[in-house]
């Protein structure tokens, strides 16, 4: 969702964070398996069951939204945030210098967001052993002050205010491990915290059954949780408050699982769309009143641009564009968009919707549609890309002029993943590199010239991160000493956090890749430079 | 550098590894042979025939056959040999026998020669696969400077410009054993050797590149790769760059079908062939125009003329050719009415064959159209079918001469240029009574493009024989200038015979068609000016592959083991611009490198003599036009030769695997070896270093 910080998980687990084991991928990787557009992947939008009387084939198997997991921001500007559980501190490092602040926090600091629009940078830790939360903040003077809040039990989960006003603190029934959930776990406990009161204040509040998702409106005057039911619509004012709880569909006890909402920006609207159904729901939220708007093939996945006026649906293997709302428009009127070779099923979108990749990754799908337009891409440019290995997930450069995939290993690769580097120019080939361990984060930096790409193996220790330049599609290996946690891209560097009893972090130059570890940086003794 | 071509297998680090180049493998496999063979009779052709159905199942693809990467190479007088082994590189005077050697990086592989050698300068980069560098070493009056520059990880393919100034280093999947389907090996390395030091750039090109090119002027480069070409720019002052990738198909599950792709000299035009296919892709690369050129059958091979202005493809036969006994020919042709341009008739009979074999009556033409003449007699003949040009006037055509009797040759069929009115060519006359073993072929149409008006007419009559050609092959010329504007604007004919491999003298205006998918002991001689076949020879034995001398007037063909023969295999030297016979020599091991020049030929054998179980190493030197070949024994499996032409050293070389180095001269014109041993060692050496 737009206009929230997601905090990174710092555990050690592998499959958390965005790992690939168990994805259950099956296929061959035929881009037209399953779709509507037959052998060879042409651009057949012809409604699914095409053949006039015959049944229609049954919808595809869910797609997967993975790229939230390896997108795991904890810089500022200048400053890398990192929290050790084991010791409690969390550290800042300057990007300038290298220098290291440390601060206590709770007991077992795990997640960690750093605090935008602040005059002094900040940061808000969650502190998995004892149910709080620290917000900690660099004063001028180089000193880190520090205040405790205290949360409801069991968060696992922040999201803070893009302005940096707000922090909901919450449960993400994701991040759980399922088989200790209890069915009347509902997770619905929320902290929210108000970061410009000094001293920050906290509300505990109540939302729907296990809540999944949660933004913030333009204004930051609502935040809208998305839960079993529905959506429950928080007031943020002076006195936080549930105002309403919305249905998003006409079933909310069947649709649950199979639900992806999309908020508009201005809170106006919630876009729906359900595994396995034609129809794209729109619900007004400041009236609960539902409308749908049926399209000729199942919808696989769908994106919100960042204005919200514009719903960006994958319908039989193509780019469907819906104006948010829909009014009476006319669902053939509506732009589409396709690449010739790959029936795409899931999109992602630059944050200018210049650019989108569609790509499939409910079968082993080694094609990735390149699409380039923008505006109500009345107009567009299309290619398909073999990449060789199946695509797990794709992002976008924020500039929308390049893509980097995940993949999961090729038939007959003796590779455990792969990553590939494509560019948004239509005469440009795609890069491919196969890796000894799988990618398991990525960072771009601000301008889309770079990126960090970590990789990681637990069982073989293996763990490596790349250092990506986009415009020449070349990339530089750096191996890690320990795996990585999470990566970013600070100043003019990529940085690496590692697990380390004492604390690890890398960080290389986006200019020439030359590296410094830090490792050690809690005890001032051993801080290696 | 000696314009030559050479076939190579390698042996790398000392040992008689597989080679290279994919068809290095396929060659040093028991040296020519291990090709599936239809049939049991292992004669030419076989008993050939078609099944009861008429269906015959596919041949498999021809075998490309790439020129040697890893040979020493020759630049004026000078040879650069490079050792992995040792890390050393050694620079052979050729007029002195004074060798200098030096240090290079770890496991030094490739060698290419920088620009032009004078009798006292020589220049050469080696790339060295162990370590990630390239060695560039100057040498002045045999004393060696050498620099470095850093490469990418894996690069184990070098091309240099001809001027020197660029080197591409790059890295080819055929060399890297089981490459994993994510290595890419997309990176490659560009090193400007114009400014002191080298410099070195990285950049990134398409998936899997299997060749690369220089354009006109050097201001480019083309790496052809799977989904396409990718264009590097050469500027003289800035850093070199990828500048766009244009895809040789719009669907990239196509790309997997790309056989070839060729790029023109001048960089205008690439010209993609698809296994299978019969479709040919001409694309423009200054606008990505992308034209499909249908032809009659899957495309098996495709050229470029050595001006890069006409593509010559070939559609193979999907019958095998017949040796053995005479084949049958058709009736007389006769053309359909009402041609308005040229079209049409063919005329070409096919020489007598068999005991009693006819020559066949000439086809006739139709109106605007002219026919081939009847076609030739002569023992052992085969005819093959008069070429035509679309459209023009156009002389009648005369009957052709019979070939010799006795000799493995074809008689011509009368050349006949469409035109109007012209009459019928005569019946050709029969020949001597041939003895069985000729294949008479039937006369087959011709099918000129872009024209109107009569049909093709039928194959002229001829003599009797068993064992027909019932499907021709087809050679096309794609002016490729012509066929951007419209794809079916090309000229083709059609060869009664197999032949589903094309190569191209560098001059004259020559090239030879064969087929090594299938045992095949035929090789047809194009005029590609005319476009129209000269003759077609019999050389006894499978071909493998046919290399033109530089100024084009002969050929040596490798051949493998021939039905019956007790010699693993064999070569041929063929006169391209007379009618005199081939000679056929077997050798006692399968041959394994050749190196062509203008007045000699070096066909190196390695293998195991199979009645006296003796291990065979061998040179055998063949003087062009005259014949004469003699046979140098080797104390070591050769590794390549090459012949140098400087009038400083006249000479040939054979390059031996030996941990010391070792390398024979060969004086050019009496055979007289001579042999360098352990040119590393200090004792025996110049040092350079």
């Amino acid at each position: 969702m737009d206009g929230s910080s997601e905090a990174p998980t710092s555990g050690l687990t592998d499959g958390s964070g965005g790992s690939f084991q168990g994805s259950g991928a099956t296929g061959n990787g035929s881009p037209a398996a399953g779709g509507s557009s037959g052998s060879g992947g042409t651009t057949n939008l012809s409604p699914s069951g095409s053949g006039g009387t015959s049944e229609p084939p049954p919808p595809p198997p869910p797609e997967k939204e993975l790229e939230t997991a390896y997108e795991t921001p904890v810089a500022t500007d200048r400053y890398v945030w990192t929290a050790n559980p084991t010791t409690g501190k969390v550290a800042l490092i300057s990007a300038d210098d290298f220098s290291v602040r440390l601060a206590e926090a709770g007991n077992a600091p795990t997640t960690v967001a750093a605090l935008p629009g602040h005059d002094e940078d900040a940061a808000i830790v969650l502190n998995a052993g004892s149910d709080d939360a620290t917000v900690l903040r660099l004063g001028a003077d180089g000193v880190i002050k520090s205040q405790m809040l205290q949360t409801h039990a069991g968060a696992n989960a922040v999201d803070v205010s893009p302005s940096g006003k707000w922090a909901v603190i919450w449960s993400n029934a994701d991040l759980e491990d399922a088989s200790k959930l209890d069915p009347t776990d509902g997770l619905q406990d929320v902290t929210v915290a108000k970061l410009d009161d000094d001293p920050v204040t906290t509300t505990i509040l109540t939302v729907g059954y296990r809540p999944s998702a949660v933004s913030f409106d333009d204004q930051e005057a609502h935040a809208f949780f998305v839960t079993a039911p529905g959506m429950t619509v928080i007031d943020l004012g002076d006195a936080p408050h549930p105002d309403r709880d919305v249905l998003l569909t006409d079933d909310p006890v069947s649709d649950q699982a199979a639900r992806d909402v999309s908020v508009t920006p201005d809170g106006a609207y919630a876009v729906v769309r359900l595994d396995g159904q034609k129809t794209l729901g729109f619900v007004d939220l400041g009236t609960g009143t539902r409308d749908t708007v049926t399209l000729p093939d199942y919808v696989t996945d769908l994106d919100l641009s960042a204005d919200g006026k514009q719903a960006f649906a994958v319908t039989g293997g193509a780019l469907v564009v819906v104006p948010v709302p829909p009014g009476d428009a006319d669902p053939s009127t509506f732009a589409r968009a396709s690449a010739d070779g790959e029936v795409g099923r899931s999109v992602t979108l630059s944050p200018d919707t210049s650019l989108a990749l569609l790509y499939s990754n409910a079968t082993a799908d080694q094609y990735l549609g390149i699409l380039t337009g923008g505006g109500a891409w009345s107009t567009y440019e299309a290619r398909a890309v073999d990449l060789k290995a199946p695509v797990q997930a794709a992002f976008a450069a924020p500039d929308g002029r390049h893509g980097i995939t995940f993949q999961t290993p090729a038939t007959g690769s003796t590779k455990e993943g792969a990553f590939s580097i494509v560019s948004a120019q239509l005469d440009r080939a795609p890069k491919i590199i196969g890796t000894d361990a799988p990618p398991t984060a990525l960072a771009f930096a601000s301008d889309g010239a770079q990126a960090v790409i970590t990789t990681r193996d637990l069982g073989k220790a293996r763990y490596g991160m790349y250092l990506v330049e986009l415009g020449s599609l070349e990339q530089t290996f750096i191996q890690l000493s320990s795996p990585p946690l999470s990566a970013g891209i600070v100043g003019n560097y990529g940085f690496v956090a590692q697990a380390h009893p004492e604390g690890r972090i890398t960080f290389v130059s986006l200019t020439d890749a030359s590296q410094r570890t830090l490792t050690g940086f809690e005890l001032a003794a051993k801080v290696t430079q | 550098m000696v314009a030559h071509r050479r076939l190579t297998i390698l042996g790398v680090l000392g040992a008689s590894l597989i080679g290279a180049c994919s068809t290095s493998n396929k060659v040093s496999d028991n040296g020519l042979g291990g090709l599936p063979y239809p049939g049991g009779s292992g004669a030419a052709g076989g008993t050939g025939g078609s099944n009861s159905t008429g269906q015959q199942p596919p041949p498999p693809p021809e075998t490309e056959n790439d020129d040697s990467y890893t040979a020493p190479v020759v630049s004026g007088r000078w040879i650069w040999s490079a050792n992995p082994l040792s890390g050393k590189v050694a620079l052979i005077d050729a007029a002195s026998f004074r060798v200098t050697t030096a240090d290079a990086g770890l496991a030094p592989t490739y060698v290419a020669a920088l620009g032009t050698s004078d009798d006292t300068t020589s220049s050469a980069i080696v790339l060295n696969i162990g370590n990630d560098t390239a060695s560039i070493i100057h040498a002045v009056n045999g004393e060696l400077d050498v620099q470095t520059a850093k490469v990418h990880p894996g690069a184990n393919r070098m091309t240099v410009s001809p001027s020197g100034r660029w080197a591409l280093v790059w890295s080819d999947a055929t060399l890297v054993n089981a490459p994993d389907p994510t290595e890419g090996l997309q990176d490659v390395t560009v090193l400007d050797l114009g400014v002191t030091p080298a410099a070195s750039y990285r950049l990134t090109v398409g998936y899997r590149p299997s060749r690369v090119s220089f354009g006109a002027g050097e201001a480019h480069a083309y790496f052809v790769t799977e989904p396409g070409i990718s264009v590097v720019d050469l500027p003289a002052t800035d850093p070199p760059s990828v500048s766009r990738d244009v895809a040789v198909t719009a669907n990239p599950q196509d790309a997997k079908s790309v056989r070839d792709v060729t790029v023109t000299p001048d960089g205008s035009a690439a010209v993609v062939r698809h296994e299978g296919s019969r479709i040919v892709d001409v694309i423009s690369l200054a606008d990505g125009k992308d034209v499909e050129v249908t032809l009659p059958g899957a495309v098996t091979d495709l050229d470029l003329a050595p001006d890069g202005k006409v593509a010559f493809a070939v559609v193979r036969s999907t019958t095998p050719s017949n040796g053995g006994a005479g084949g049958t020919n058709g009736a007389g042709g006769t053309n359909g009415a009402g041609g308005t341009s040229g079209t049409s008739g063919t005329g070409g009979t096919s020489g007598a064959s068999g005991a009693g074999g006819t020559s066949g009556a000439g086809g006739t033409s139709g109106a605007g159209g002219t026919s081939g003449a009847g076609g030739t007699s002569g023992a052992n003949a085969a005819g093959t079918a008069g070429g035509l040009n679309a459209g023009g006037e156009g002389d009648q055509a005369g009957a052709a001469e019979g070939g010799m009797s006795g000799a493995t040759e074809t008689g011509v069929a009368g050349q006949a240029e469409a035109g109007a009115s012209a009459e019928g060519g005569a019946p050709a006359e029969g020949g001597a009574p041939a003895e069985a073993g000729a294949t008479g072929n039937a006369g087959s149409p011709v099918q000129s493009t872009g024209a109107s008006g009569g049909g093709p007419g039928s194959a002229g009559g001829g003599g009797t024989g068993s064992g027909t050609v019932t499907a021709p092959s087809y050679v096309a010329a794609l002016d490729l200038a012509k066929v951007l504007k419209n794809p079916t604007t090309f000229e083709q004919i059609a060869i009664d015979d197999q032949v589903g491999s094309i190569v191209i003298a560098p001059q004259g205006d020559v090239a030879l068609l064969y087929t090594n998918a299938t045992p095949s002991d035929h090789v047809v001689i194009l005029d590609t000016k005319s476009f129209s076949v000269v003759r077609t020879v019999l050389v006894e034995a499978p071909v493998k592959v046919v290399l033109p001398s530089p100024d084009g007037l002969h050929a040596v063909a490798l051949l493998g083991q021939a039905t019956g023969s007790q010699k693993p295999g064999g070569f041929s030297l063929i006169p391209l611009t007379t009618s005199l016979a081939p000679k056929i020599v077997g050798t006692d091991a399968p041959p394994q490198a050749v190196a062509v020049g203008d007045s000699q030929a070096l066909v190196t054998v390695d293998g195991t003599d199979p009645v006296k179980n003796l291990a065979v190493h061998a040179v055998y030197l063949a003087q062009l036009p005259g014949f004469g070949t003699t046979r140098i024994t080797l104390a070591s499996p050769p590794i390549s030769a090459g012949i140098v032409t400087d009038p400083a050293a006249s000479l040939g070389f054979v390059a031996q695997s030996h941990p010391e180095g070792r390398i024979t001269f060969l004086d050019l014109v009496t055979g007289q070896p001579r042999t360098l041993t352990g040119f590393e060692l200090a004792a025996r050496v110049v040092q350079g270093d």
